[in-house]
């Protein structure tokens, strides 16, 4: 991708005020994420406090049921939340943009062969394959992980496979295939640069999805219970009776409303993404 | 001035009303008991869980006899028995008004025709504890004597207090119970109506032998989620609830004016299991360490909040007659690690774990289930104390099944197992009967059917065989103290906690339950009229007065939570207002949608 | 045209073949096996012959050849045979928590696309105004938030401190309540999750709906009537909406065949008796007849969604046909 084009899209990006907000929004948890041990007043695996205790002038949301500080679990579960948010995603582009591209590309049989199995994997329940598999292979960090990314790189393909399809019917392409240039050199040069910024604002969303899909497991008890998730630190409140005492205040909203912003940061982002890659949608100047 | 005396006034008529013991005479028209799961069709053959199905199916059906609140049988069907010297010939006469719900009367030929019914269509929990009897001799239609094989001290807990009694008349007919519906017996209550996943329901046997039942109708809704179940209660959509309500619980239902909360000792047992066949967990000293290196107290005071008893290092419950008193929980992480040195396991490499006596590393997995919060805590906090005695150990989380499937594969102990350690429990029967020990830990899997760490030492099996073939209930108690006091040495797994049952139920429309030791308010006798003890609440005076003290600060916090809710909205709101202000500022025409 | 049609028959074949294998693997590739949910808690104190006798009997010490043939034979003749743990005929468990799931995801969907239809087509017309930046911001908002997040929320505020409606279940069905004052209860039991269920899922119509009015305000003809002074009402209803609809409807007939499957996550925070919690709980015991059957009417619902999608898309827009024919 040249620098021009780069620019481009960051002028547009810029002036567009949600995804000012939403890339905003990542940054501040991206911070939040790298200095977590300095914002954090406590260690949040260390039992700093008796159970259940109110919020204080020593614990701001409390404690949870061991005695571990709430404040401190949300700051290092942005961690967490971001990363499996992230790799969850990248995972699922990478499958996504790889069959995509192969399909687009070579079209014929390999296209429906693949095809076929995109649309075999989109019209699989989803929850509920989610929750056999999670059962199936047990609950770790990274089997969530794998779980969310081998049921979400299906749709990006399908948009990735018809961007190839598109590109592939302009001029220079064909062309390019015409004189007997190098597939490589064609993948790299006129396919790719136009499927990374599609690529891209499907990361964003993928992530965003990635982020609400494990919150669910874990609610659901199919998360990872030793990993600190903004979805887990929400499981142990709902399984320990805090939707039932006034402790949901300071420890049930507060996960939520990280789960939510971060989520709308991603939501915001990746919307605006597409309102740029897709110019048929941008207001006539 | 008179507000005080009014208070006086109020808390007097509160201690009072407490006090006065239930008449049979105060009906109650209908009564909405919350239960977690669906139980199936209520006859003994089709029930789920030992409770509270069995305990609904025991509403449905009579026994020959009855426990009571401290766990003794008490004659129920029977008018009188007689038990012989040598404890094996027992009779036994009949109630004569006995009738079951279609009007039939029930006579000892129902009684010999279920006990043969049983034999002949198995069903484990009714079947096995009648294979002791030789011969049933039916002389008239209120008497009958049973004859054993050998004597058998638990029987008039098990078969007599726990074996449903059929209706002949019906089930002489049925080839194939484990699909038979119906559930016509001899109880209480009568089912009328069960919608499968939603609810039960019960309504009085008129012509009881024992008397009207007191509630005219019961509904059992069935609630899943025990957040909403709890809700309901709170709400007064439901009026007590079968499952015990959790630790962090307790003291906001206790200050719940409307709600009254029953609490007693709980015999399900939450243990620590360490398979003694897998290295090094088969030393003796390594499990000793562990022992040692477990706080327990800690565990009841962090995860319990107090509501639970200190595990027995020789599994028995403390409020048992059979718990052996010199034996007392032990904590001490030095004398943990100095076991530990003794024995060999040494850190050499420096790493700070140590290794065993041949230098070899080791590594433990903690199983347990994903399913259940409190034990996944219990798992991390007795993990760390371990790890603190410089032994390495992770704890992983698996779904139920799974975990099942490691550590007692088919659940048949002779299929072996695989795991280092875990999280496990046993239900109340355990602790109901002591010499259930011997399933517990005999090293023969015949005889040891639970002995699920494959715990092998040969002086216990010695004195199960001494246990098998004593009868006098004093020398039963030296020898299940003895057992106690070996396994407390040896540590085949450790005996963590007993969780307290803590029951919660609205006294206005119902106040006639009965706490049974172990189980709790869900039992026949809390259903049925007659002369009952009052439930010993936590202290009667208090929570009277704090009833009413309590009425204003319960309401007082919802409101507070409320504020604080809408303070929070009122941010976001003006937190968007903000954003939208920031734009506006720009050009209109940066709107670019 | 008609060859379309078969390939779609023939794809959507396969992949009902492929579910019904899956199905059968899964749960019998998940490690334990359902013996503690056939026999009840007594299976410790069973002797192992017993057990094998169990086993035996629900054929699941069949080689799993046998055991793949007999699932085959019964779902083609219908029969979803006996749940493991309720004991009881599946269609029976069925049958009774369809209509709720029915009740809950129907409601939801018609509510949540007249919604999103409606300030989607608002928001395009508005394009580039403050309106059509606060509806966006609103709609992304409530797509950002978890649904059992919002459900619990909404549990403890009108159920739990107000006290405005019943915290489980579909319906008081225990109180015999008969007429209109059934219809009041069950209204009234469906109103929180339906709430959560239309709050989460408006925002996906919303958009389409907003992109595809975009694109369709973008066309020629819609441009041409403008021009010719076309009054702007007609031009929104007439030509603009109906216009848009159409991926709408394509999404609507899609979200028809997810409809079966319930709301898990929505239905258990509320206690709610539906298809979605069903298959969870089937799924946690090892219950092999009952994760199949819900898998099962899942699948088959989703691809016969598909398919109806598929044959009545060319029908709404005759464009369609004519490419793919």
């Amino acid at each position: 991708m040249d620098k021009q084009k780069l620019k481009n899209y960051w002028s547009v990006l810029s002036s567009n005020n949600l995804g000012m907000l939403g890339v905003g929004i990542l940054l501040m948890f991206l911070l939040i994420a790298l200095l977590a041990p300095l914002i954090a007043p406590y260690d949040p695996s260390v039992r700093v406090g008796g159970p259940f205790i109110k919020p204080n002038g020593d614990f701001l949301l409390g404690t949870n049921d061991v005695g571990q500080d709430i404040f401190s679990e949300l700051i290092y579960g942005t961690r967490v939340s971001l990363l499996i948010g992230i790799v969850a995603a990248l995972i699922s582009i990478v499958i996504g943009c790889l069959v995509g591209v192969i399909a687009g590309y070579y079209g014929g049989k390999i296209d429906s062969m693949l095809m076929r199995f995109v649309d075999l994997i989109l019209v699989i329940p989803f929850l509920p394959l989610m929750i056999l598999l999670a059962a199936f292979i047990g609950p770790s960090f990274w089997n969530i992980i794998l779980v969310i990314s081998l049921i979400s790189w299906a749709s990006p393909a399908r948009v990735i496979r018809s961007q190839v399809l598109s590109l592939k019917t302009k001029g220079y392409v064909e062309a390019a295939k015409s004189i007997g240039t190098n597939i490589r050199v064609i993948l790299t040069k006129h396919i790719l640069p136009g499927v990374i910024p599609i690529a891209l604002s499907q990361f964003v969303l993928a992530a965003s999805h990635s982020i609400l899909i494990e919150a669910s497991l874990s609610f659901l008890g199919l998360g990872d219970p030793f990993t600190k998730s903004w979805g887990t630190i929400l499981y142990y409140a709902q399984a320990r009776g805090a939707f039932l005492t006034d402790a949901w205040v300071w420890w049930i909203l507060p996960p939520g409303l990280l789960i939510t912003t971060l989520v709308i940061g991603f939501a915001f982002t990746g919307y605006s993404l597409e309102e740029i890659l897709n110019p048929r949608l941008r207001k006539e100047r | 001035m008179k507000k005080p005396l009014l208070l006086i006034a109020v808390s007097l008529l509160l201690v009072i009303s407490n006090l006065t013991p239930v008449f049979a005479d105060q009906k109650t028209k209908s009564l909405k008991v919350g239960i977690t799961k669906d139980e199936n069709g209520l006859n003994p053959y089709t029930y789920v869980t030992g409770y509270p199905g069995l305990d609904l199916v025991n509403l449905l059906y009579d026994n020959m006899f009855v426990l009571d609140e401290d766990n003794q049988p008490q004659p129920w069907l029977v008018k009188e028995y007689n038990v012989s010297e040598d404890g094996l010939t027992y009779e036994f006469t009949l109630h004569e008004n006995i009738t079951w719900h279609d009007g039939k009367p029930l006579t000892t030929e129902d009684v010999k025709f279920t006990m043969e019914y049983f034999i002949d269509h198995p069903k484990s929990r009714f079947t096995n504890p009648l294979k002791s009897i030789a011969s049933i001799d039916q002389s008239d239609e209120t008497t009958i004597s049973l004859t054993l094989s050998e004597a058998d001290p638990n029987f008039m807990i098990q078969p007599l207090a726990d074996l449903p009694i059929l209706p002949k008349h019906i089930w002489s007919e049925i080839s194939n119970p484990d699909e038979e519906t119906n559930a016509i017996g001899s109880g209480p209550y009568i089912l009328e109506e069960h919608k499968s996943g939603q609810y039960y329901k019960m309504k009085a046997h008129k012509d009881y032998f024992h008397g009207e039942p007191p509630i005219e109708e019961i509904v059992f809704p069935i609630i899943e989620d025990t957040t909403a179940m709890l809700n309901a209660l709170q709400a007064g959509e439901i009026d007590a609830l079968s499952s015990s309500i959790s630790p962090e619980l307790v003291e906001q239902f206790e200050s719940n004016s409307s709600l009254k909360v029953a609490r007693g000792p709980g015999y399900s047992t939450t243990l620590f299991q360490i398979n003694a066949e897998k290295y090094p967990m088969t030393e003796s000293a390594f499990r000793q360490a562990v022992n040692y290196a477990v706080d327990k107290q800690n565990l009841v005071d962090t995860l319990l909040l107090g509501y639970g008893e200190v595990g027995s290092p020789g599994f028995i419950h403390p409020s048992s007659t059979f718990h052996n008193s010199e034996l007392k929980p032990v904590y001490d992480q030095e004398k943990a690690k100095l076991i530990l040195e003794e024995a060999g396991f040494k850190d050499v490499d420096g790493d700070g774990f140590r290794e065993d006596p041949k230098g070899e590393k080791i590594d433990i997995t903690t199983l347990v289930y994903a399913n259940s919060p409190i034990r996944i805590r219990t798992a991390e906090l007795v993990s760390e104390a371990i790890n603190e005695i410089g032994i390495k150990n992770t704890v992983k989380a698996m779904d139920a099944t799974t975990v099942d499937s490691l550590m007692w594969p088919d659940f048949d102990v002779t299929k072996g197992r695989d795991y280092d350690m875990g999280l496990w429990g046993w239900s109340n029967t355990m602790q109901l009967f002591p010499d259930r020990m011997v399933e517990l830990f005999h090293s023969d899997p015949a005889v040891g059917s639970v002995n699920i760490g494959a715990y092998k030492n040969a002086d216990f099996d010695a004195l199960s065989e001494q246990l098998s073939t004593t009868f006098k209930e004093e020398e039963r108690m030296k020898v299940i103290k003895e057992m106690q006091s070996l396994v407390a040495e040896d540590s085949p797994f450790i005996t963590l906690y007993y969780q307290e049952i803590v029951n919660a139920y609205n006294p206005s429309v119902y106040d006639g339950y009965v706490f049974q030791v172990g189980k709790g308010i869900i039992n026949k006798l809390s259903f049925v009229s007659g002369e009952k003890s009052e439930i010993k609440t936590s202290d009667q005076k208090e929570t009277a007065t704090g009833d009413v003290a309590s009425q204003s600060t319960s309401g007082g916090g919802s409101k507070n939570t409320l504020f604080i809710l809408g303070g929070l909205i009122l941010i976001v709101v003006i937190g968007f207002f903000f954003i939208k202000r920031k734009g506006k500022s720009k050009p209109k025409d940066d709107f670019d949608f | 045209m008609g060859k379309f049609i078969a390939g779609k028959f023939v794809q959507y074949a396969i992949v009902i073949f492929l579910m019904l294998t899956l199905n059968f693997l899964l749960p019998r590739l998940m490690p334990g096996n359902p013996l503690v949910f056939l026999a009840g808690e007594d299976v410790g104190f069973m002797s192992s012959s017993e057990k094998e006798a169990i086993l035996d009997e629900h054929g699941l010490n069949d080689p799993i050849l046998v055991q793949y043939g007999t699932y085959i034979k019964n779902i083609a003749t219908g029969n979803f045979g006996f749940s493991y743990q309720q004991k009881r005929p599946i269609s029976d468990l069925l049958m009774e928590r369809l209509p709720w799931t029915l009740l809950l995801t129907g409601l939801g969907l018609v509510i949540s696309t007249v919604i999103g239809v409606m300030f989607g087509a608002i928001s395009a017309w508005k394009r580039g105004t403050k309106t059509d930046a606060n509806l966006l911001t609103v709609f992304m908002f409530l797509s950002a938030m978890p649904s059992f997040w919002v459900g619990m929320i909404l549990v403890s505020i009108f159920s739990a401190q107000l006290g405005l409606f019943p915290v489980f279940g579909a319906e008081s069905a225990w109180s015999n309540l008969t007429g209109i004052d059934r219809f009041i209860d069950i209204m009234k039991h469906l109103a929180l999750p339906l709430t959560t269920l239309v709050l989460i899922s408006v925002t996906s119509t919303f958009m389409i709906m907003r992109y595809s009015m975009l694109s369709v305000l973008g066309e020629d003809y819609i441009m041409m009537a403008k021009a010719k002074g076309v009054k702007e009402k007609v031009i929104k209803y007439k030509h603009a909406m109906r216009n848009a609809l159409l991926p709408v409807a394509t999404v609507f007939m899609l979200s028809l065949g997810f409809m079966l499957g319930g709301a898990t996550v929505i239905e258990t925070v509320f206690a709610y008796p539906g298809v979605g919690r069903l298959m969870f709980e089937s799924v946690l015991s090892r219950d092999y007849p009952l994760i199949q059957a819900t898998f099962l009417i899942i699948t088959f619902s989703v691809v016969l969604a598909n398919l109806f999608a598929d044959l009545i898309y060319p029908i709404l827009d005759p464009k369609v046909g004519k490419n793919n024919g």
